[in-house]
């Protein structure tokens, strides 16, 4: 169950209806913004793979130019297995 | 974890934001709240990040001895905080269960058995003996990496040079920097860039040229992208490059221009700075010589014969040549030279060319031309793509012609001011450069090399034309030793294996593009057997040396028994050089939240953020505010270099442009990225881009298996058709693993003259449609262990 602090960078005059939409989605706690595009947001997610697919949907988000990470905690994480994951098309 | 604990780690996670944001932030404090033992670390260690050149800083948070928690160093200058997904996920590396844990040695039947670390270290100097006995000590060679530890690579270095008294000591910043060291040292005289990325926030004009650095450097590119958004009408954003990117979309103009022509465009944006009146009379006047060549050797020429030369590259002549539309030459130029504060970034796409070297010096001309260099926010700044490529291969003497401290090893004075710190007579060390990479493979596959050392790196993958560089692995005669954290295609190539040490396992210093040295502390044990390399080459050394029967093996390692050891006795081949780290001491370092820049001449001294400048560069102490101190008379060169183009164009038989490229999810050969499955997941396996005009004019859909065939060798691909590549160029990233996907058997080895770096970002290739789409799977190398 990683827990990670991101800075949720917008083109500025989108950053409100950035966070309109952040608000509305589970596992996104928001803490404020800088007033310059940048908002302040903890993902608290049920794995690692969630996490990943919840930065890709905040990535995608209208307005949202980027997902940069600053903490990322991970005492829980399930662990890598050996070998080959096999990812297919 | 208890509710009251996860609040308390979300809060610190989003405080940790608002610090890197620079935002006070009002959030309740539930630390007195949560039990001692449920604090979310018990220490936090301070080191680099592995990845790409920017030289992030970042925490590793440590419980119970084992990583639980990643964080960006808030107050370091390379990130404020911020790391990118691959920095974020290396934790994934440290307790991975494909890390190889013991001395592997390969059997007859190419299997490979665990043995003892002292028997392993037997054999590996029991076989470099015998070939030096043998085959002379020019049969021996080194083969490192920009990912090693300065101190890693000095010491390995110093082992062959003063003890084996060789200099194939190579390492694979020949084939994504070298270029730039050349265009470096011929321009000024001294090899590295001269400010910082703290220009980023003072620059009104980036020109971006041959990077695309919001995949390969994505936290520099925040800053980059950061500053156009707080000023979008203010600061400038080209773009140089072939291709669409994710850099190219903030452009405010994008040149696209044919690959390999890029010399006839900066040529071209010269001759409008000249004509045009733009040029800085003043700094040309004060700073400047013009320099062309003569008979094979340099040769000075006036301004008036440099502007004349510049008569061959008017924007229309140079838009005939790459079909960049020369009012695009002419409005970059004019951003260019009238901006306040202009700072270029280039990466591989200049570097690896047959013509890198030149390509460097015309980004160089176009600043000193302007004046665009010393001041706040001007800066011809080369990005680099490994850790520790500058400071630990490109300072520390880890390529073959150079010694530690920006010395050469052609030079006596040089090879006499290094042997007297080593405590060795001068007769000893070797006074040619050794084999540059890709002819230290050539020699492997001819059969004269006959032991070598590959520390950290993956050449079975990595080398362009890989058939014959891995025809040379698989000979009989030689004896092949690797050093790594997994397999990779080099790994099941060797004869013996050694597991190292991955990051935060060791302590260590890797130096930035920045001119900047961090130090990495050690946080947590290495997995199995695995040791840290300068053991292993220290031990190396020693036992070489009693197979030789030469006692100097053993002098030059045996006060050098822990990383700061190794570290201080380098500090002292700094000392008084331009890469001066004299006051750069360990525990300067460990205090620091982001190391220091050299030149850093005494324990006191702040370092250096802007060499070249009086004020600022200690070494700067003549009386002018800039002084290029690489020239006796403080001038950089503008060189008149002509025009030439790739090695291999495109013709009636290869009508493509094949073009090499990164995406962000992988870095280098995916050996530990590849690893982490939400990196791979992202990007499971290589594709070919095309253009759409391409593909529908050969009949190419989305996700078609394509065949590209160039006269090395060729690659079977799914097709991506994107608006990416201009018509008639193709481009393929190159992490992929998977034999059959593995790009380098399809480029060239062509290199530089000057810089001997290879020509990966051209060749000419045909490609071709069989089959439909495939159902494919990501590959990871494994190797068998009995």
């Amino acid at each position: 169950m990683p827990i990670t602090g991101v800075a949720i960078q917008t083109i500025p005059e989108q950053m409100k209806a950035v966070y309109d939409i952040l608000s509305e989605m589970k596992d996104v706690s928001l803490y404020g913004d800088d007033k310059k595009g940048n908002i302040i947001a903890v993902l608290d997610t049920e794995s690692k793979k969630a996490l990943d697919d919840l930065n890709r949907k905040i990535e995608a988000i209208d307005g949202v130019i980027k997902v940069m990470g600053v903490y990322h905690y991970f005492e829980d994480d399930i662990p890598v297995e050996k070998g080959n994951p096999n990812i297919e098309s | 974890m208890t509710m009251k604990r996860r609040d308390f780690v979300k809060t610190t996670a989003a405080a940790a934001v608002a610090s890197a944001l620079g935002v006070s932030l009002k959030i309740p404090s539930l630390g007195a709240e949560v039990p001692p033992g449920e604090k979310d670390v018990d220490k936090w260690v301070k080191g680099t990040c592995r990845f790409c050149g920017v030289g992030c800083r970042m925490y590793l948070g440590v419980k119970n001895g084992k990583p639980v928690a990643v964080k960006g160093v808030e107050n370091s200058k390379t990130n404020y905080g911020f790391l990118c997904m691959k920095g974020f996920l290396q934790y994934k590396i440290y307790n991975h269960p494909d890390r190889l844990k013991y001395p592997l040695l390969r059997q007859k039947n190419g299997d490979f058995k665990r043995i003892s670390w002292d028997k392993a270290m037997d054999i590996m100097a029991t076989k470099f003996a015998h070939a030096i006995k043998k085959y002379g000590k020019n049969s021996v060679a080194y083969y490192g990496s920009g990912q090693a530890l300065t101190e890693e690579t000095y010491l390995i270095q110093k082992v062959f040079r003063a003890g084996i008294g060789n200099s194939n000591v190579e390492g694979n910043p020949r084939l994504c920097m070298a270029s730039a060291v050349g265009g470096y040292i011929t321009t000024f005289g001294k090899d590295e860039p001269s400010g910082s990325y703290s220009d980023i926030e003072k620059a009104t004009c980036f020109f971006l040229i041959g990077t695309n650095q919001a995949e390969a450097h994505p936290v520099v590119f925040r800053r980059v992208m950061n500053r156009k958004l707080s000023n979008p009408d203010g600061v400038k954003v080209i773009v140089a490059d072939p291709r669409v990117t994710p850099t190219s979309r903030i452009a405010d103009l994008h040149m696209k221009f044919l690959p390999g022509t890029d010399l006839a465009v900066m040529h071209a944006m010269a001759n409008v700075i000249v004509n045009e009146g733009l040029y800085n009379k003043n700094f040309v006047d004060k700073f400047v010589d013009f320099k062309t060549v003569k008979n094979g050797k340099p040769a000075s020429m006036t301004f008036e014969e440099y502007k004349k030369f510049l008569d061959d590259f008017t924007p229309e002549k140079a838009e005939k040549i790459s079909k960049c539309p020369a009012d695009q030459i002419r409005q970059a130029a004019r951003w260019f030279a009238k901006s306040s504060a202009t700072m270029s970034m280039w990466t591989m796409g200049l570097n690896q060319r047959i013509r890198g070297v030149w390509s460097n010096n015309l980004v160089h001309n176009l600043h000193l031309l302007t004046g665009q260099i010393g001041k706040p926010g001007a800066d011809s700044f080369s990005l680099t793509g490994q850790p520790n490529a500058c400071g630990g291969v490109r300072e520390a003497g880890g390529l073959c012609h150079i010694l530690p401290g920006h010395r050469l090893v052609a030079k006596k004075a040089h090879r006499e001011q290094i042997a007297k710190i080593w405590k060795i007579p001068e007769a000893r060390l070797p006074k040619k450069p050794g084999y540059h990479t890709v002819a230290m493979f050539k020699a492997l596959t001819d059969g004269k090399i006959k032991a070598m050392l590959i520390h950290t790196t993956n050449p079975a993958q990595s080398l362009p034309n890989l058939t014959p560089v891995i025809k040379g692995f698989k000979r009989k005669d030689n004896f092949i030793v690797v050093t790594d954290i997994f397999p990779t295609r080099t790994t099941q190539l060797a004869d013996l294996v050694l597991p190292s040490a991955f990051l935060f396992e060791k302590p260590g210093v890797y130096g930035c593009t920045e001119h900047r040295s961090q130090l990495t502390q050690k946080a947590v044990n290495p997995p199995g057997e695995a040791r840290e390399e300068i053991h292993i080459f220290r031990e190396f050394s020693i036992r070489l040396g009693k197979k030789l029967k030469d006692p100097v093996f053993t002098h030059i390692v045996k006060d050098l028994k822990t990383s700061e050891d190794v570290w201080n006795e380098y500090r002292k081949c700094t000392k008084g050089q331009d890469v001066d780290l004299w006051g750069a001491t360990y525990d300067r370092l460990k205090k620091s939240p982001d190391g220091l820049q050299w030149p850093v001449p005494t324990v006191t001294s702040p370092g250096t953020p802007k060499r070249y400048v009086k004020g600022i560069d200690p070494l700067a102490k003549g009386k002018e505010w800039i002084q290029f101190y690489g020239h006796p008379d403080g001038r950089a060169f503008i060189w008149a270099r002509p025009y030439k183009g790739p090695a291999e164009p495109p013709d009636a038989e290869y009508p493509f442009y094949l073009t090499t490229v990164r995406v962000i999810e992988q870095w280098h050969t995916m050996t530990m990225t590849g690893r982490v499955p939400e990196l791979l997941r992202g990007f499971p396996y290589a594709y070919v881009e095309i253009n759409p005009k391409d593909a529908k004019r050969m009949g190419i859909k989305h996700g078609d298996m394509i065949e590209i065939k160039s006269r090395r060798g060729k690659v079977e691909l799914p097709a991506k058709i994107v608006d990416g590549p201009e018509e008639g160029l193709i481009s393929v990233p190159w992490h992929d693993q998977n034999f059959s996907r593995m790009i380098n058997f399809v480029t060239i080895e062509a290199v530089d003259p000057g810089s001997k770096e290879p020509e990966y970002k051209i060749c000419a290739v045909k490609i071709r449609k069989i089959s439909g789409p495939k159902r494919l799977k990501s590959t990871t190398v494994e190797m068998k262990i009995v």
